[in-house]
C-alpha cells in the first residue's frame, strides 16, 4: 500500500466516484476525477425510459446527504442524477472533475506509482499518479449484444435498450423483448403501453421481490435484516450462530424460504393453474436465485400483464431469426418488426494495461478482490463500486471511508498471503451458493450486511449501527438503511 | 400444551445466553461500547430467545421431517 499518496485519481464520476472524491478531498487529499462523460452521475445521467432506482427512497442515499423531502419512492432516474450534482458541488468535488477525459491506458510508472493516458478533443496525455481508484462502474456504456443466427436476414430492426430512446419509436410494431431482469420488464411495460404486439422471451423465470409482501409489509422489512441475512445460504466467514443455524438449523432454514416462495407464488400468481395461464414460477431455490443476475423487484403491473396477456411470455431461447420474425428453441415461431434487446451492459476494463489485467487476473465471473477493494498482487490501486448491492449509495460510502482510513494508516491490511487466502475463500464461497453470471465476483446482494459489517470492524467501528433502548430488537428485526451509518460517512465515528 | 410451551422456553434461554455470551465478548473489541449497552444487549437477547423459543421448537421438529421427506425423495 501507499501510505498517504501525493497525488490521487479517481476513473469516473458516478455514485462510486463522486463519494470516493467526497471522502478523500475531505482528508486532504490531491485528487483528480476522470470522467468519459460530460455530466455527473454514470448510469444516472443516460437511461431508458422510465427507469428508475428499484428500491424505497430511504435505501439509495447517502447516509450523510439524504434525498430532498419530496423525492418519491423508486426515485426517478434523473432526480437521482441531479441529486448527484448537488451532492458533488456541495462537497467541493467539482472542481476536481475533469469532464469528457475517458482514461485510455492505465500503466505502472517504471519510477513507482502510475502512468495514466487520457484522452481530451482527440489529444491524448500522460500524468503521474501515486495512487489510483477505479470507479467506472459494473456495468459500461458497452451493451451486452448477444448475436443471433440469421441476424443478416432478419428485415426488422434489431435494438439494444440503451438506443431505444424514446418509447414512440415502438409504436404501432410488434416488438419481441429479450431478457427476464429489471431493465426486460420495464422495457415490457413501456413497449406494451404503445405497440401493437409485446412479446417477452426469456430462458427462465426469475423470483420477484414485491416492494411490499403481500401488499403490507415493505420488503426492506422482509429482506434487509440480520435476521434474514442470517438465514442466506452461510457467508464465507459465518459467526457461530449462523453454523448453528446452517446445520442443526437447517430443517428451519429450508421451511422459511419455502414459506416465502409460497407467499411469491401466490402474491405475483406465478403457478399456471393447471395450465390456464404460462407457469412462472422459478425452478431455482429463491434462496440461490436471490443471487443471480437478474434478481429485480418489477412494476406491480408487470405480472398482471403476463397474466393478461398484455405481454406474451416466451419461455424458450431465439433458434434463429428469420426475415419477418424468429424460430424458437422450443419449436414456435412469431413475426415481430422489433427485436429489443434487455440483456444488460459489459463491464469495460480495456483501458487497464494488458500485463496489468493479468496480473490482477480477471476470471470469467469477474475480478476477486480483497474486500471486494484490492488485490493483493498490485498495490496502489483500488475499486470502489466493484459490489453489487442493494443500496449502492451506503455501500460505496463505507468503501470510501475504509481506503481513506487504511491510506491514513489508521488501519492495517493483513500480509499478501493472508489477504490471498480471503480472496480465494471468497471466491469459493460466490461460486458454491451463487448462479454463475459475469459479475459473479461483484455480487453481494443481501449479503451486504454481513459485507458491510467486516468494513467497519476493519476500521474499529461497531457494526452494531442501531440506537436507543430497543436497539438489540431491531439489531434483529428492523431493516439497516444508509441513514444508521450517518456517524461513519460523516467522519464522526 | 403448558409443558411444551415451558421446554421451548428453556430451550430458547439456553440458547440466549449462549448468544448473548458472544455478543459481550463482540461488544468489548469495539470503543463506545459502554457496560450499560451490553447489559442491555444481554438482557433482550436472552429474553427474545426466551419467548421465541417454543416457536423454534416446535417448528424445527416438523420442519426436520418434512426436510428429510424432501431429501429422501430427491435422492430416490
Ligand atoms: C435502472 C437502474 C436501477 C438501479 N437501481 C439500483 C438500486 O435500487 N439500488 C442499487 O444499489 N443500485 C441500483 N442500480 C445500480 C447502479 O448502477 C449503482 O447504484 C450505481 O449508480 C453505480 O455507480 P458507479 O459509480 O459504480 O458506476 P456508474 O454509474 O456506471 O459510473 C461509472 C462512471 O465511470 C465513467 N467511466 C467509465 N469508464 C471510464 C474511463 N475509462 N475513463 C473515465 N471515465 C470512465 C462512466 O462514464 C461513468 O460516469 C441501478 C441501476 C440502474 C441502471
Amino acid at each position: 500500500m501507499t501510505p498517504s499518496p501525493q497525488s490521487i485519481a479517481i476513473i469516473g464520476a458516478g455514485v462510486a466516484g463522486l463519494v470516493t472524491a467526497k471522502t478523500l478531498v475531505a482528508r486532504g487529499y490531491d485528487c483528480t476525477v476522470f470522467e468519459a462523460g460530460t455530466r455527473v452521475g454514470g448510469v444516472w445521467a443516460a437511461g431508458y425510459p422510465g427507469f428508475g432506482v428499484q428500491v424505497q427512497r430511504e435505501l439509495y442515499e447517502f447516509p450523510d446527504w439524504p434525498l430532498p423531502a419530496d423525492v418519491p419512492d423508486f426515485t426517478p432516474g434523473e432526480l437521482v442524477q441531479r441529486h448527484l450534482e448537488d451532492y458533488a458541488r456541495h462537497f467541493a468535488v467539482w472542481p476536481r472533475i475533469v469532464f469528457a477525459t475517458p482514461v485510455r491506458e492505465l500503466r505502472a510508472d517504471p519510477a513507482g506509482g502510475w502512468l495514466l493516458t487520457t484522452e481530451h478533443d482527440g489529444e491524448r496525455a500522460s500524468r503521474h499518479f501515486d495512487f489510483v481508484v477505479a470507479c467506472t462502474g459494473l456495468y459500461s456504456n458497452r451493451p451486452h449484444r448477444p448475436s443471433f443466427a440469421g441476424e443478416a436476414e432478419f428485415r426488422g430492426e434489431i435494438l439494444h435498450l440503451a438506443e431505444l430512446g424514446d418509447r414512440e419509436r415502438l409504436r404501432g410494431r410488434r416488438v419481441a423483448i429479450v431478457g427476464f431482469g429489471k431493465s426486460a420488464s420495464d422495457a415490457a411495460l413501456e413497449a406494451a403501453a404503445v405497440a401493437r404486439a409485446t412479446t417477452i422471451v426469456f430462458r427462465a423465470p426469475h423470483w420477484p421481490v414485491p416492494a411490499r409482501l403481500l401488499g403490507i409489509l415493505p420488503f426492506k422489512w422482509a429482506m434487509l435484516n440480520r435476521l434474514t441475512s442470517s438465514l442466506l445460504p452461510p457467508h464465507y466467514r459465518p459467526s457461530a450462530l449462523e453454523r448453528a443455524l446452517h446445520s442443526i438449523g437447517k430443517p428451519l432454514v429450508w421451511l422459511w424460504w419455502r414459506i416465502v416462495e409460497g407467499l411469491l407464488v401466490a402474491q405475483f400468481g406465478l403457478g399456471s393453474r393447471d395450465g390456464t395461464r404460462p407457469d412462472l414460477v422459478p425452478k431455482q431455490p429463491i434462496e440461490r436465485e436471490a443471487f443471480s443476475e437478474a434478481v429485480m423487484l418489477p412494476r406491480p403491473a408487470f405480472y398482471r400483464a403476463l397474466r393478461s396477456g398484455l405481454v406474451e411470455p416466451l419461455q424458450t431461447e431465439i433458434a434463429t431469426l428469420t426475415p419477418t420474425g424468429a424460430v424458437f428453441a422450443n419449436g414456435a415461431t412469431r413475426e415481430f418488426d422489433t427485436l429489443l434487446l434487455a440483456t444488460g451492459w459489459e463491464t469495460d476494463y480495456g483501458w487497464i494495461a494488458r500485463d496489468l489485467r493479468e496480473t490482477l487476473h480477471f476470471d470469467d465471473d469477474g475480478l476477486y478482490l480483497y474486500r471486494q477493494m484490492l488485490s493483493p498482487d498490485v498495490p496502489g490501486l483500488a475499486f470502489v463500486g466493484y459490489a453489487s448491492t442493494i443500496t449502492s449509495t451506503l455501500t460505496y460510502n463505507l468503501q470510501a471511508r475504509w481506503l481513506a482510513d487504511l491510506l491514513d494508516d489508521r488501519h492495517r491490511l493483513p500480509a499478501a498471503a493472508a489477504m490471498r487466502e480471503d480472496v480465494d475463500a471468497q471466491r469459493a464461497w460466490k461460486r458454491r451458493t451463487m448462479p454463475f453470471s459475469r459479475g459473479r465476483a461483484a455480487r453481494l446482494l443481501l449479503h451486504m450486511l454481513h459485507y458491510h459489517d467486516s468494513l467497519l470492524e476493519d476500521i474499529g467501528v461497531t457494526p452494531l449501527r442501531k440506537r436507543g433502548w430497543y436497539a438489540p430488537f431491531k439489531e434483529v428485526f428492523a431493516p439497516y438503511e444508509p441513514r444508521d451509518y450517518r456517524e461513519v460517512a460523516a467522519d464522526r465515528e | 400444551m403448558n409443558d411444551a410451551l415451558l421446554a421451548g422456553a428453556v430451550f430458547g434461554f439456553v440458547l440466549g445466553v449462549l448468544h448473548a455470551t458472544a455478543l459481550w465478548r463482540a461488544a468489548l473489541r469495539f470503543p463506545g461500547a459502554t457496560p450499560a449497552t451490553r447489559l442491555r444487549y444481554v438482557a433482550w437477547t436472552i429474553a427474545l430467545w426466551t419467548l421465541f423459543g417454543s416457536y423454534v421448537l416446535w417448528l424445527w421438529a416438523p420442519a426436520c421431517v418434512a426436510y428429510a421427506w424432501v431429501v429422501w425423495r430427491r435422492r430416490a
